[in-house]
Order: C-alpha cells, then structure tokens, then sequence
C-alpha cells in the first residue's frame, strides 16, 4: 500500500510540478495518466527517491520514503522515463551489475536470475550485445528487466511506451501485464491505451494535480451515454468549443471530427459514441 | 559567400564569452609568470638562463611568450578550431547547412580563416599579460632592462601567427577527419607528450639540426640560433628570422597547408563521416524482426533471490563491482589510445636510458624502471584525471543514474567501487611499465630482473600518489558541477603542486602527495628513504581518507545535484558514522603533520633559503672581523672514526697538532665546526679558557694563558658525533652515514681552525639586500696574503694522516693511506690506515659492503672497491688507472704513493673526486655504463679515471693559492691529461667526437653565465665550462700547437718548481709563464688568446675544389676567417691580425665501411681576416676538407668547417685569376 499526501514540490526555476497532491495505491497496476508537463515524472522520482519534496509524505508498507530512502530502495524496482546505457557494455553484464548492487551476492543465484529475466523478456539471443547498440524496445524490456531485480514489492514504470512502433508496444504491455500481481506497480504514461489495456486502477494528472480518480471502469461508466461526436468543417471547430463542452477535436479520414460532453442530447447532427478513457483524459486536461 | 560564412563566423566568436575567458586566463598566467622572473616573490628563485639576463630580455620575452602560447595557447587554439566545424554536429545544425548551396571550400575554409583570426587575437594575452607583469610595482629592479616593443612584435609575426596556422591547420583537419572532439583532444595529449619525449630524445648534438627541423614548433630552431649567444645579445637582441628558424617556419607551414587539403579532401558533406578502418563493415542482420514476437512473462518462473542489504554483503560484492568499473575503463577508446601511444613512447625511449657523454648504460632494473615510470608517469597521471571525471560523471552523462541512484547501496558502494576500479587500472598500467621494462632489458640481453625492486618501485612508491591524486580528482569531481570545469581545476591544481607550489611554499606538509624523496641505489637500496616515505604517505592518505569520506557523503545521487541539498542530506543521522570516519582521519592527519613537523623542524633544522641566507649573513656580520687574524694551521691529524651504518651516525675522537706558521704569537685558537656536529668535548694541551661559544654557527674562541709563539705547536683534541634524528623535511643524500656506501669527507665533521669565507653568502645581489659589500668569488691574482693559503684547505699545507676507522663486521671503511692492520673487536671490524707522505687536510671516510678487484702497475697497487655486481668497467678503470700513471710518470713527474684506490659510493651523487691515493666514484657515474653498445662511444668509465687520476698529480702535487684562476691548476690541468690519455688510447677521431661535445657544453654554458664570463686564467671556481671544457680543448690545443714535448716539458717544470711546496702557493700567471718559455715567438699570440682574452674563432670553408687527376691531385679551398675578443658580457671585437689554422684533408678509407674517413694530410695555414684562397697539392685522392679538424680553435660554428669534395671539373675555367694565396704554409 502507497499512500501519498499533500505532496508538494516546487523547483528552484519556479515552477511548481506537484500541487498538494495525495492518493493511496494498493497493490496491482495502477495507471497515472497525463499530459507531458503534467507531473508525472516528478511524482515518479520522488516515489523513486530521487528527488525531495518541499512538503507532504509518501509512505509505503509503513516505510517513510523521504527519510528512509534507503529502505525504499530495497524494495524498489524503478523503470524511469528515461534512461541511457552505457557504450561498451553488454545486457548480461549490466544486469549482473545491477544485481549484485541490488544485494544478490550469491554468484550462482545471480547467473540463473540474469538468465531467467533475460529468456523471459526475450533478450537472451542479444546478451552479449552491448546496450549502446539495442532498439528503442529492446532497450524498455532491458529496462523492466532490471527493476524486476531483487522481487521489488514497488514497481515503478514511468513512460515505457513511449517512442516505440506498435508491436514493441504491445510486447512491452504484455511483459507488464504479467507483473501487476500482489505488488503495486505504478505506470504513468501519456497514451491512454496503455492504461485501458493494462490497469485496474487510475488518476489523472495534470498542471501537478490530481484531477480525476478511480477504476477506469467506473469512469467510463460515469461518461457512459454523454459523448456526442460530429463531423465538422475546420473552420467550424472554434463555433462548436463556444457553444458546447468540447472534449476533443481530431482528424479522421482527413475530416475533422469533435467530441463533445452533453448530459443530453445536442441534436445538430451529433451522435453518441460510446466513451473512451481517450474522452476522459482529454475532458480532465482540458 | 566565403565572406558572409567568415564574418558570421568571426562574429559569434566574438560574442562567446569563452573567448574572453582565455584572453583574460592568458593575460593572467603570464603576468603571472613574468612577475615570478621579476623577482616579486623573492623565495621563488625563478631565474632562466643565467642571472646577468634581464628578466624582460628578448630571447625570455621570446621564450614566455612562445612557451604560453604553445602550451595553454595550443588548448585554445585546439578548442575554438576543434569547434569550427565539429559544433554543427553537435547541435546538428550541420543538416540545415549542408543543405544550402554553399560550397564544401567555402563552408571549411570560411570557417577556419574565422576561427584562425579569433585564435590569433587571443593569443596575442600572453604580450600584454608580459607587458603588465614586467610593470607591476615591488620587482626586482636589477632583474628588469629598458622597455622594448620590437620583440613582442617578432615573435609574435615569427612564432605565434604560424604556430597558429600550423597547428590550426592540424586540428582542424583532425576534427575533419574523426568528427569526434575526444580524438582531438587525446591527438593534442598526444601531441604534447611526443613533443615532450622528443625534446628529450633529440637533445644530442648530431640530431640538434634534426629536431630543429622537426619541432614544429619552432622552439628548437630558435635554440640553434641563440643556443651561443652572450649576455650581451640576449638583452639585446631580437630573434631574427634565419637560418634552421626560417627553414623550419617554412617548411611547417607547407606542411599544414598539405595537411589541411588532406582534411579538405577528407571531409564529405554527408551527415555520417567517412571512416578509417581496416575491416569491411559486416552487415549485420537487423535485430527486431519483421513477424511479431508476443512474450510473455511469467514472473513466477523468475528463480529465487535473497537480496541481503548488510555492510558485509556489500563488502563482498566490492571485489565484482570494482572489477566491473575497472573493465568499463579498459574498453574505454581513450585508454587504449593513450595506452597503446604511451607503450610505444616507452620502446623509442628506451634507446636513452641513462645517458652522458651519449654513452647509455646497462639496463640495470632502477634505471629502467625509474625511466618508464619517469616517462608513464604522465600518461598515468592524465589517465588517472581523466578516468576519475569520467567515472564520477558516466552514470549522469549516459543518463544511467535514473536506474542507479534509485538502487539499494548507499554512496560508499558508488564511490568504494569507482574508486577502486581507478585504482585497478592504475595497477595494470604499472604492470605494463614493468613488462615494458623487461621486454627492454631482455632485449638488450640484460636479464638480471630483480622482481623486488620492479615491484617496489612500480606498486610500492609508485601507486601511492597516483591514488592520492584519484582521491582527490574525484572528490573534485565530485563538488564540480561540471565534468570540464572539474578537469580544469584537478589539472590547475596538479600543474601548480608539482611546479609553482614548492617554489612558494616553504614545507612540504602543504605541498599535496609530497614526500622527503627516495630514491633507489644497487648499493644502499632504499635505503633509509622508505620510513620517511610512509609517514608523509601516511600524512597525505589521512587526508584523502577524510576527503574519501566526504566525497562519500556528498556523492550526487538523484536528480537534484546542488551542493547545498547534497549537504543537508549528507547531515542525515543515518550518516553519523560516515562523519565520524571523516573526523578521525582529520585526526590522524593533524596528528601526523605535527610529528612531521617536530621530526623536520625540532629534531633537526629545515631552514629556507631566507633563514639559510640569513644565518649567513648573521655569521659574516658577527665573525667577519676575525678574517684573516693570525691563526695556528694544522700540521698532524690523527683520528679515530666510528661508522654506524644503521644508526647513520658517525663517531669521531682525533686529535690536530696546530702550528704557529705566522710570526706574532698566536693568543686564541678559534674553532668552527660544521653544522649540526655534537661536540663532546674539545681540549686544547695547554691551558686555555673558552671565551667565547655561539651555538647557533657554533664558533668558539678558546684563548690560551700563553701565547702560541711562531713556531710552536699545540695539540687540540676533540670528540665529536655526527647522529641521524628522525625524519628529515628533504633527502640529505650523502651527508650523512648510510646503511650501505657511506662516503663523507672531513670537512663535514671536523673543526676547522679560523674564520672561514666558504660560509658567506657569495651571491652579489643578495649580499646587497643584506646590506653587504661586494663580494668577490676569488682574491685578486696579486694578494700575497692569499698566496700563503692554498685553494682548498685555508687551516692546513700538508699534513700527515693516520686514522683507525672502524665500521660493522660485513662492511669495509676505507680512509686514505695504507692498510696497516685490520681486526675484529667487539663485535665491529677495524682498519688503520696512515699515510707516509703529507697530504692536503682534505680526505674521505667511506663504509660499504665492498667487494675488491687488484691489479699492480709496476710496484703500484691498483684497488677497485666496488659493489657485487657491478663488474661491467672495472677493467676499463683499471686499464684507465694503468694508462693514466704510465702516461703522467712519463710526462710530469713520478707518483707520490704506492696505491691508487676507486671507491664506489651511492648514485645520489654523481661525481668522482680524487683524495690522495683514493678516488670515490660514484655508482651512477660509469660503474654500469655501456660503452661496448656504440664502438663511437666515448668511454667515460675511462675517461673520467684518467681525470681523478690526473688529480694525484694536478691538486695533490701542486695546488694553487687561494687567489682567482687557481682551480685552473687543477681541474683544466686534470682535464689536460685525461683527454691525452684518452686521445693516446682511442685516437684522434675519437677525441674529436669529444671535442665536440665539450665544444658545445662551453658555448651553449657561457651563453647564460651569471656573472661575467673571465678568461681562462682568471676563472673562478663556478664557471666549471671555463675551467673543465674550454681548459680541456684549449689545453689540447696547446698541445697540438706547441708540440706535444715542450708543453708537457712546460708542465713538467712548473710541478718541479711546486710540487708538495708550502705557501707560498702558485698561481696561474706561474704556469702560464712556464708555458710561455716553451712558446715559440710566433705561438705566443696564441698563449695570450688562451689564458687572457676570451677567443672566439668563427672559420668558414666555402670552398673545395678538387683539381688534377690521378697522382697528381690538388684541392682548391677558400676559407672565410675570423677571430674575435669577447667581453665579460660577450660583446664581441673583431681581432686583427692573421691565425694559424689547421686545415685537414680525409681520403676515404678503402675497405672500411661506408662514410669510414681518414685524416690523411694536416697542415697549419696562416690565415688572415677575411678571405683566403689556398691550394693544397695532395698525394690521394680527397674525401673532405675541414678546416680545425682536430677542434683546437673555439669556433662557435663547427657545421661550416666541413666540406665534402664536389668532383665539378668545370670549375677550373673560373678559379684562374684567383691567385691571391696570401696564406702560408705554418
């Protein structure tokens, strides 16, 4: 269990990443949905212990991760957003790198853990290969190869996703699916399906607050039946944001289409379209 | 479009801040330099080729601002051209640009005009940085001459602006070339450290036109142009554009320009550079596959781990990951360029291991290991700054951090293991030294490796600042807040500790990584160096354990890297025993810096040169009022001296018999000793009171109840110790007992008797700030009074010597005279020498674990005392010692003892020094010299036998009076009979090689004398060039000129006349008056210009034509001659008047290998000033013509004298009308 309260963290150039932000995570894979600039990271950090916040606690299964980072540490496995490798340095042997920091001494246990998590993200043909030379996937799977490390009971996975082509997607999401059980893994992204696809819990974060909250199924229910949608001329977008609550515009087919959030129905040729997290992200940061 | 690229350029440049930044950095360092040479820090004695030269002399104004420049200034040069192109790509901008339609000529070449024209303003600080620095106030006014603008002007035009174009030029095509800015800074390391090794290299005479040529950056070319010029024209003079300078300025500037159009040609307008490489690229099939893989994961599957989180757990991972760090190093590109570049330096150099005279020496293993080590030394030490950013910055550069700081170690695993994989690396790289140094030994046959001193040397003293400096580089890194800034300041701070800091600081406790000093010797090992060695180790670890700590506690960790939060976090309680460590060690450093300091400068004196020079002074002001007061001189020694090795003391009872030679009674006796003597006790026979006692110079005044009447004699007995106390602020070499090759001399133990001038303060400017008078380093030849002294020894004439010396049972002590018994006696063996016949009161007392060679010459016992294993030379010193007492008994006169000993001593002196009948020399002179390697060697072993053995006859026979020119008598007249000795065994083209050599050391040694250069006669005791180089080739040409017989006759009578004789002592006008009678009227010019004018020849062959034929040959030679009077400050005066001159003809040697020539016709021409046109008739066939081919005539330019004979037929038709053969035959 996670409990996060009234976190606040402003940095020294002024800008203000976390507004008194609070929420609690029990275990299974919890979704943290937001736009670029929303927060996310900065959360992910300082639940990494990485970064201090200015005022507010996290705790987790009684650990108080601002103070007693080093315990945290012990029971973290951390995916960051970004991350390089080094050149000249192979997956095996970063992964035993990592592993011995990560306090499994045993040589023997560590060469059949680095072989296991090799197999299992598929990147045991590529072992010997140095990092420098990996795709964008190979990289993310090396990446959640190593927070596996050391049976974290916190995961955190900040932007796996994004930059890669569909299928490392889809490979990645299906590498995550697997880990969600018993221990709380935190996933912030920016690109709703991830969370549609994987999480059984989520929040909404953007300008550093929480704004929405809840189980995506929920949500999509409390939207159920209010999402109208519209085929539009270009020009006619600014008419259709003065008059209704738009939630999204996009393109479609090269024709703009809007969604819009109307209790009722706004007649004029809209339709109702069955709600997608899509249209609560947008009607949350919007 | 080149001008819009140009002035854009420029432009940019100009608005950088950085460009500033290195104007105003090359302002400060070398005003910061010229205010070093003005004297503004009167501890730093920072004088640069000789103290007579203006600290603002051209030439140094010409060297600052050159060596600035083509140091600091070459990294800003590298760094704004290295960035002219390279920064598109770096900010890949290079995709907008290549895109336009500019041409590849006008994009590369606008660019570097732009980047050339902003290096050259800048580098224009080092001038006005001079400029400033030579005006600030608080310099020393006679060190600062008349303003002058020309030279700034010249060197700037004739060494920056094509230092700029040249090594732009380089840069700029290696940055086209490898598009990476690491190649370029590593080719700049490169560069300087090849430049460093070659300058070293190539220091021998034949490769001095080489490296002019070579030396691209013109340094070495203008040391051929002023390597012999005077006082006079280095304050004067501006460097001229001639010569090797121009040709090398020209020849570098086609270079680059060649160089350039490589990297032109190289460069491709294409975003991936072309790459060298011997291998084909192997396609390689492309990793993510088309069809999709699902995988899955089944995180039960995943075998169990048991993380354990415990200090010792992580102790024992240390080991994995240090090795870990280590390894990420090795496969670092820069390691192994560095490395691969540093290895190949190590085997070129390896050919110069040990040189003098140009002869190596035996690769004995310090000599190889110290070399390398000398040599890797600085590849370590930028490894080591290198790695220790690079491993502090790795994880954050490579964004590695995010997943690392967030594991489960605390800092000290980081630091520990990063720490140690830098260390790690250090070990291979000494590793590498010492297999280096073996594959050298072994190729050169040598195979006696001693693995001890390989592994002391390389892993003992040569880790340990090497970690130091690790500790310390990355605790820097760590608190910089940027990878470069943190290399600056490390490198600043390195450059300043091991140059400027002991300069101005005056202890070593505040000189990082400092230490007493070791330094390894066959005889004594490391003697006992190792103990002081540790505990200032000791000293400095404590330190770096504290700043280990720190760096520990403030490791950046996490995304927010400000100092101030590291250092609140770092204030956590979890940490308390982190801080504990770093106090302990700050404990044990201030700890250990006290005991130092008690050790340097309670229990023993660490003066600085101030306070020395202050004692000085105190001792002149207080006691200078009894120079010259009748005194007693001695006239019997009779001693006996306990040598203890291990303790290094020495203990000494002995007694003088003092005689009044004077004719008023003496009244008191005073008696100095030298410093840091314990006296026991000191006991005159008769009744006397000590009147007078200071502790601080030791001088004491004991006034007898009645007067010592002329004639009479006095005993005075004394009991003295000479005692090691503790650690010692720097290494004393021989001064004192050592536990193996102990070698002092009586004056560093034994009362002396009267006031004595040898312990004033002799420097003239610093006697004037002192308030002293003028001082001047000898007596005037006319001083009658200092002809009743003699040269050495003020309290004695000659003495008789009996001493019984005993030392511990495996070593045997040697003092002069003979062996009259030897025995044991509680627990320590005895020796009692004496001698028969009276000696100078000067001689040696030495202790070694000797091993002894004999040999006889006639009823003379020759001894060599040697240490095992240094059988190279002995018969080359016994066959020196046989030659030399064959060819001096022949010559001078008979020799006056029965033994000739050489007695081997510690390198931590090289020299040899004759006492009367034993000769100590010192295990770095000759003992492992090679002379076999090279049959044109010159055999030093031998050739420096004959020297000291000469001494027997030239300072033991006849000594000179305490008055100017008197070390002539000895040392050039030495030098005299070795080189006939060595001309005897060797030959005439052997000698010549010599000559040479000796030719250069005076010309180039002159060239920065300190005072004022004085003929040979009037020389004084520093000017070592005048009395051992130009004595040497002028006494041979004496020879040559006079003919051998009436100048060994000349010598021959003067130590007839002088020998053994009491005052009053000769001088030189004794033996130049012997010479002269032997001079025949036409010669005596020549004596003149030998002893009292200072001569200088500059003879020129400008032509040789062979004409005839077969059987009837003749060359047709034109000679340019010109001969010169020097002034003390070397102004030069044209002298009239016509010059015998040899002139000598080769013929090529049939049968012997190429380039074999003999001297096959010699002949003496008088030449007048100017031009002069001879024919010379030959029997063979010429080879070459060099005028003064036997190097009797001080010609400051040897090449010029030479000539090969050009077979040019034709040139027949035009010599007809020259008839003019104003020369004759001589």
């Amino acid at each position: 269990m996670l409990q996060i309260s009234n976190l606040s963290k402003t940095y020294p150039n002024g800008v203000q990443a976390l507004k008194d932000v609070s929420l609690t995570i029990s275990n299974g894979m919890f979704g943290l949905l937001g736009p670029n600039g929303a927060g996310k990271s900065s959360l992910m950090r300082t639940i990494a212990t990485l970064q201090d916040a200015d005022t507010g606690t996290i705790t987790f299964n009684g650990i108080n991760v601002l103070t007693q980072k080093q315990e945290l540490r012990k029971t973290l496995g951390y995916l960051p957003q970004e991350f390089g490798v080094y050149p000249r340095v192979s997956a095996e042997e970063m992964l035993h790198y990592i592993a011995r920091l990560k306090g499994i001494t045993n040589d023997k246990e560590r060469k059949e853990l680095v072989k296991a998590l090799l197999e299992q993200v598929n990147l045991y043909n590529h072992r010997n290969k140095f990092l420098g030379g990996y795709s964008g996937g190979m990289k993310q799977r090396f990446g959640i190869a190593q927070a596996l490390i050391g049976d974290p009971k916190l995961i955190i996975v900040d932007e796996p996703t994004a930059g890669l082509d569909p299928a490392e997607r889809l490979r990645f999401n299906n590498l995550l699916s697997e880990i969600g059980e018993n221990i709380v893994v935190i996933l912030s992204t920016h690109i709703v399906e991830d969370v549609s696809e994987l999480c059984n819990d989520m929040a909404i974060i953007a300008g550093g607050k929480v704004v929405q909250r809840g189980v995506p199924q929920e949500m999509l229910n409390a939207f159920g039946g209010k999402i109208w949608s519209k085929q539009v001329a270009k020009d006619e977008v600014a008419g259709v944001q003065e008059q209704h609550r738009l939630v999204l515009s996009k393109l479609s087919g090269g024709k703009m289409v809007v969604h819009i959030y109307s209790d009722t129905d706004p007649g004029n040729g809209y339709v109702q379209e069955k709600a997608t997290l899509e249209d609560i992200y947008f009607a949350n940061i919007s | 479009m080149f001008s819009s690229i140009f002035s854009f350029e420029v432009r940019r440049l100009l608005r950088s801040a950085s460009t500033y930044i290195y104007f105003v950095v090359l302002i400060a360092v070398t005003a910061f330099v010229a205010m070093l040479a003005g004297g503004m820090f009167p501890e730093a004695k920072f004088a640069f080729g000789g103290e007579k030269i203006y600290a603002n002399a051209p030439v140094i104004v010409d060297a600052f601002f050159s060596f600035i420049n083509n140091y600091v200034g070459l990294i800003i040069i590298v760094a704004i051209v290295g960035n002219a192109v390279l920064k598109d790509f770096k900010f890949n901008t290079y995709s907008m640009i290549f895109t336009t339609p500019v041409t590849r000529f006008n994009y590369l070449s606008g660019r570097f005009a732009a980047s050339m024209m902003v290096a050259m303003l800048v580098l224009t600080g080092p001038a006005f940085g001079l400029m400033i620095g030579y005006a600030m106030p608080g310099l020393n006014p006679d060190r600062i001459g008349a303003f002058m603008l020309a030279p700034y002007i010249h060197t700037y035009w004739q060494t920056i602006v094509p230092n700029t174009l040249i090594f732009g030029s380089i840069f700029f095509a290696v940055s086209l070339i490898s598009r990476d800015i690491l190649v370029i800074w590593l080719s700049l390391i490169a560069f300087f450290v090849a430049n460093g090794v070659a300058s070293s290299t190539f220091s021998s005479l034949e490769l001095r036109s080489v490296a002019a040529l070579a030396d691209p950056m013109g340094t070495f070319a203008k040391r051929t142009l002023t390597r012999y010029w005077s006082t006079h024209d280095k304050n004067h003079q501006v460097m001229p554009m001639e010569g090797l300078f121009l040709v090398n300025r020209l020849l570098w500037l086609g270079i680059s320009v060649g160089i350039w159009a490589i990297g032109y040609r190289f460069f491709s307008f294409s975003s991936t550079p072309r790459r060298i490489s011997f291998r084909a690229p192997r396609p390689t099939v492309a990793s993510g596959k088309m069809s999709f893989v699902p995988a899955f994961f089944r995180k039960g599957s995943l075998p169990h781990t048991n993380p354990d989180h415990s200090t010792r757990a992580m102790l024992q991972n240390m080991w994995g990951l240090s090795v870990n760090e280590c390894k990420t190093l090795i496969r670092n590109t820069s390691f192994r360029i560095i490395l691969s570049f540093g290895m190949t330096l190590l085997l070129l150099v390896s050919t110069q291991i040990g040189k003098i005279y140009d002869t190596t020496t035996y690769p004995v293993t310090y000599t190889v290991v110290e070399y390398f080590s000398g040599t890797f030394n600085l590849f370590m030490v930028i490894l080591t700054i290198l790695f220790s950013g690079e491993l502090v910055w790795r994880a954050r550069e490579h964004r590695m951090s995010n997943i690392l700081d967030a594991l489960p170690v605390p800092n000290w695993v980081f630091y520990i293991s990063k720490l140690s994989g830098l260390l790690f690396m250090q070990v291979i790289l000494q590793t590498i030294v010492v297999i280096c140094g073996m594959i050298v030994q072994v190729s050169k046959g040598y195979t006696n490796f001693e693995i001890g001193v390989y592994i002391k040397y390389a892993y003992g003293f040569g880790l340990i600042d090497l970690w130091l400096l690790s500790v310390l580089a990355i605790f820097i890194q760590t608190l910089s807040s940027n990878k470069f800034l943190g290399y600056f300041i490390v490198a600043l701070f390195y450059f300043w500790n091991s140059t400027f800091a002991s300069l101005v600081l005056k202890h070593k406790l505040f000189i990082f990584s400092s230490d007493p000093g070791i330094m390894y010797s066959d005889m004594n090992a490391f003697g006992h160096l190792t103990y002081p060695y540790f505990i200032f180790k000791l000293y400095w670890g404590a330190l770096s354990v504290a700043l280990a700590g720190l760096t520990s506690l403030l490791w950046a960790r996490g995304t927010e890297k400000k100092l101030g939060l590291r250092l609140a976090d770092a204030r956590h309680k979890e940490n308390r025993r982190s801080w504990v460590l770093v106090a302990g060690a700050l404990l044990v450093f201030i700890g250990c810096g006290s005991f130092i300091y008690y050790n340097t400068d309670v229990l023993n004196k660490n003066l600085t040169d101030t306070e020395q020079e202050k004692k000085s002074v105190d001792y002149e002001k207080r006691f200078a009022r009894y120079k010259g007061i009748p005194q007693p001189k001695i006239t019997d020694v009779k001693l006996n001296v306990d040598i203890y090795p291990q303790q290094r003391s020495l203990h000494t009872a002995g007694t003088y018999v003092l005689q009044n030679k004077t004719d008023v009674p003496v009244d008191s006796i005073h008696i100095l000793m030298p410093e840091d003597i314990k006296v026991r006790s000191m006991t005159l026979a008769r009744s006397a009171k000590q009147v007078y006692y200071d502790s601080t110079v030791s001088y004491r005044i004991l006034r007898l109840d009645q007067p010592l009447r002329p004639g009479d004699t006095l005993t005075l007995s004394f009991v003295i110790d000479m005692v090691s106390k503790g650690i010692e602020h720097s290494f004393d070499g021989l001064s004192k007992p050592l536990y193996n090759g102990t070698f002092v001399n009586n004056r560093s133990f034994l009362p002396m008797i009267g006031y004595s001038t040898d312990f004033e303060l002799s420097d003239n400017s610093d006697r004037k700030k002192y308030g002293l008078g003028y001082r001047a380093t000898g007596n005037a030849i006319g001083d009658t009074v200092a002809w009743k002294r003699n040269l050495f020894i003020h309290d004695a004439d000659f003495v008789t010597l009996e001493v019984t010396m005993s030392t511990v049972p495996d070593q045997i002590a040697v003092a002069p005279g003979y062996l009259l018994r030897e025995w044991s006696a509680n627990g320590r063996r005895y020796f009692h020498y004496k001698m028969d016949n009276p000696i100078l009161n000067f001689y040696s007392f030495m202790s070694a674990r000797y091993k002894v060679k004999k040999d006889k010459w006639n009823n003379t016992n020759i001894e060599i005392y040697y240490h095992p294993g240094h059988e190279y030379n002995l018969d080359r010193m016994i066959g020196g010692i046989k030659k030399s007492l064959t060819y001096y008994t022949q010559v001078f006169s008979p020799y006056q003892h029965r033994q000739v000993r050489i007695l081997e001593f510690p390198r931590y002196a090289t020299f040899a020094q004759s006492f009367p009948n034993t000769i100590p020399f010192s295990e770095g002179l000759g003992f492992i010299a090679d002379v076999t390697a090279d049959k044109d060697n010159v055999d030093y072993p031998f050739y420096v036998t004959a020297h000291e053995v000469a001494h027997q006859w030239f300072a033991h026979q006849v000594i000179g009076a305490d008055v100017e020119g008197s070390n002539l008598l000895s040392e050039s007249l030495a030098q005299y009979g070795s080189i006939m000795v060595l001309e005897r065994e060797y030959g005439e083209e052997k000698l010549r090689k010599f000559l040479k050599i000796e030719m250069d050391k005076y010309l180039s040694t002159r060239s920065s004398e300190s005072e004022k250069e004085r003929p040979w006669m009037y020389a004084d005791v520093g000017q070592g060039y005048i009395l051992y180089q130009k004595g040497g080739i002028q006494m041979h040409a004496l020879n040559k000129y006079l003919g051998e017989d009436s100048m060994n006759h000349a010598i021959k009578r003067f130590i007839d006349k002088y020998a053994f004789q009491g005052p009053p002592y000769p001088t030189t006008r004794e033996l130049v008056n012997a010479i002269r009678q032997s001079t025949p009227d036409s010669m005596q010019y020549f004596v003149t210009d030998a002893f009292e004018k200072i001569t200088l020849y500059d003879n020129k062959l400008t032509e040789a034509k062979l004409k005839g034929a077969e059987g009837n040959y003749s060359v047709d030679v034109t000679v340019d001659s010109k001969k010169m009077y020097a002034d003390s400050t070397g102004k030069e005066t044209d002298a009239p008047g016509s010059n015998y001159v040899e002139i000598g003809v080769y013929k090529k040697t049939v049968g012997a290998s190429e380039g074999r020539k003999k001297l096959a016709y010699i002949a003496k021409y008088k030449l007048a000033p100017g031009v002069n046109k001879l024919n010379i008739p030959l029997t063979f066939k010429p080879y070459q013509v060099i005028v003064d081919p036997r190097v009797l005539l001080i010609d400051r330019k040897q090449d010029d004298n030479e000539m090969y004979i050009d077979k040019d037929e034709k040139g027949e038709k035009k010599e007809s009308s020259g008839s003019s053969v104003r020369a004759q035959r001589g």
